[in-house]
């Protein structure tokens, strides 16, 4: 799971709960273990946009969780709730995102309008935040839009504005709701894992492309084969060696595609 | 159901959307412009989002009604199809809408009435030659009735116009509506079936084959006409065993006079549709079969189709005239 924060004051519960590690100071402090990452953007649209492309050029594949976690101000909700953003826009641009809504969390969800200066007025009962908006516009250039989230915490609202806030107030106020974000980190990485192909065929893959030079088409069409293997439920066993038993790739594609030949009709 | 509903702000005061706002007190409500900025935009996952669909709620201002392509009709000579809906309730893994569309939520048009002016438009150019009118390509026709009351607005429409058809194509037993009205000679309720064991596995959500045929039932009984869609033909183990037996629990209960009409259709998808869905679902046996591209289309190998729909057409003229037997054909070969 990656985490894109503005502040080092809302990435404190993060680092400590997911024992993060940092591993880059520069361009923007980044914090990993095996399998969290997080990056740290700094306030506003333009260093948010910076940090998340920064961040998608270190993920290892396309099926990755992101979440841009910070505080924001609402005109409705208490200080304190937790929400997930359904709507970001943004004062100027037309382009309006849609965070799809299909983790089923017991969190509410609201409207966020991200803004180049701290609101004020609150004049709508919804979220006014600085960086969602184009956070979304650049991680949707990369990974699928269910994978995208943005949750908040209300920091400030019109019975108590902004000015009364103290920045290291951030830390309180995210450590607060840790569990539910916990929560709903492994949920969304549940619904990550579904879509990653399945481990004993990516291994099967990789065993027999280092004993025999495939091109990248004759990568693809072994790994589709070993996984309608499994979909038809021929043991991947039983394809294994059928590989052992062939000399290059056109040969193992050959033998394979052989093997599933006369098991292709639906049980 | 229906935790979060879009709804474009030129709608938000439609009767039918205060209706369902009315009914989903709970959900969210989420404005937007267009109903394209959701559905839409590409990246979106359409099997993660079947797990969780929203509700959108639009007003339909392109073309609405489309004309079918020739081989797909029931014995008209003038068909059309409208989507009052897009997406289904049910997640049949065959189904071409997984393909077709970037999103998996439901997208419902409130206009109806602007649809019934344009098939009243499109009936009205051919007086002499009745008009026929599909309903479920691009959604259940009945599955969403108590959301939408698709059914309850229509069917007054259509028995004012006894030269205008419609066929409302379904795999639900959601028949009030239908049931609660006396029968018109000129809507058709179409069921389409696959084996028992078949559905079972890669139709998720849809009622039993025995529950449906029961509902089927009733309707017949009551003086509906019925069609039987056998659409897609699936290759299975057992093929001719299994479809044997549909086809002939189909006619336990049915007579040959209920029925209308009862179309085969091979397994068929554009290309493109089936490399997304392939891709959806890398998993699923159905996408590992036998199949073969003609034209632009993917369908099983040319002679093990022939061999499947000859064997159930010849199962079915044990039941039926061949007049009321047709073929749905992919539209290029």
């Amino acid at each position: 799971m990656n985490f894109l924060v503005a502040l080092k004051a809302e990435a404190g519960p993060l680092i400590d709960c997911y024992g993060l590690n940092q591993v880059h100071a520069t361009p923007f402090p980044t914090f990993e273990n095996q399998n969290h990452r997080l990056v740290i953007s700094g306030i506003g649209r333009i260093r948010c946009a910076a940090a998340t492309g920064y961040l998608l050029g270190l993920l290892p594949s396309k099926i990755e969780g992101l979440i841009n976690l910070g505080i924001a101000g609402h005109g409705q909700l208490e200080k304190g709730s937790l929400f997930i953003a359904n709507r970001v826009s943004f004062a100027s641009e037309k382009k309006v995102h849609y965070p799809p809504q299909v983790l089923k969390s017991c969190l509410p969800s609201y409207c966020l309008r991200t803004c180049d200066q701290p609101e004020e007025q609150y004049s709508e009962p919804i979220g006014y935040d600085m960086e969602a908006y184009a956070f979304c516009s650049i991680a949707y250039q990369w990974l699928t839009r269910e994978f995208v989230q943005v949750l908040k915490v209300v920091s400030d609202t019109p019975a108590e504005p902004l000015e009364n806030f103290n920045a290291k107030e951030a830390r309180n106020l995210i450590e607060d709701h840790m569990s539910v974000i916990d929560e709903f980190v492994h949920l969304l990485q549940n619904m990550v894992a579904e879509l990653e192909p399945p481990t004993e065929v990516t291994a099967l893959t990789q065993k027999t492309r280092s004993l025999h030079h495939f091109t990248t088409t004759q990568g693809l069409q072994l790994e589709k084969l070993l996984r309608q293997s499994l979909a038809l439920g021929v043991p991947l066993q039983e394809m294994d060696a059928l590989l052992t038993q062939s000399s290059n790739a056109r040969e193992i594609i050959r033998v394979l595609d052989q093997k599933l030949a006369h098991q292709r009709s639906l049980s | 159901m229906n935790d979060i509903i879009y709804f474009e702000e030129q709608v938000a005061e439609h009767p039918r959307s205060l209706e369902i706002f009315d009914r989903y007190p709970r959900a969210t409500r989420i404005p937007c412009g267009h109903y394209k900025e959701i559905f839409n935009p590409s990246g979106q996952n359409f099997r993660l989002q079947k797990k969780k669909p929203a509700l959108i709620l639009a007003r339909n201002s392109g073309k609405l009604v489309h004309p079918v392509p020739s081989t797909y009709g029931i014995g008209g000579k003038r068909n059309f199809y409208f989507s009052h809906m897009l997406n289904c309730l049910y997640d049949c893994r065959y189904c071409f809408l997984q393909g077709m569309y970037p999103s998996a939520h439901y997208l419902l048009f409130v206009n109806f009435e602007d649809f019934f002016s344009e098939i009243d438009r499109i009936s009205e150019k051919a007086t002499d030659e009745p008009s026929w009118f599909f309903s479920g390509y691009d959604c259940d026709s009945l599955a969403m009735e108590n959301l939408s009351g698709f059914a309850k607005c229509t069917l007054p429409f259509f028995k004012d116009r006894p030269n205008s058809f419609l066929e409302l194509r379904t795999k639900s037993v959601n028949l009030q509506s239908l049931m609660k009205v006396a029968p018109l000679p000129n809507v058709v309720t179409a069921f389409s079936f696959t084996p028992q064991e078949i559905s079972q596995s890669i139709e998720k959500g849809v009622p039993s084959v025995k529950t449906r045929i029961r509902a089927m039932s009733k309707l017949a009984d009551q003086g509906w006409p019925i069609g039987l869609r056998l659409d897609p033909i699936l290759d299975c183990q057992d093929f001719e065993k299994r479809y044997a037996e549909l086809i002939e629990a189909l006619f336990s209960i049915l007579t040959e006079k209920a029925v209308h009409s009862v179309s085969l259709g091979p397994f068929r998808l554009p290309e493109p549709f089936f490399k997304r869905m392939e891709k959806l679902y890398p998993e699923e046996a159905l996408f590992a079969g036998n199949f073969e591209k003609r034209g632009r289309t993917i369908s099983y190998a040319k002679e093990q189709e022939e061999q499947k729909i000859g064997f159930c057409r010849k199962k079915l003229l044990q039941y039926v005239p061949e007049k009321k037997l047709f073929q749905c054909e992919p539209v290029e070969q």
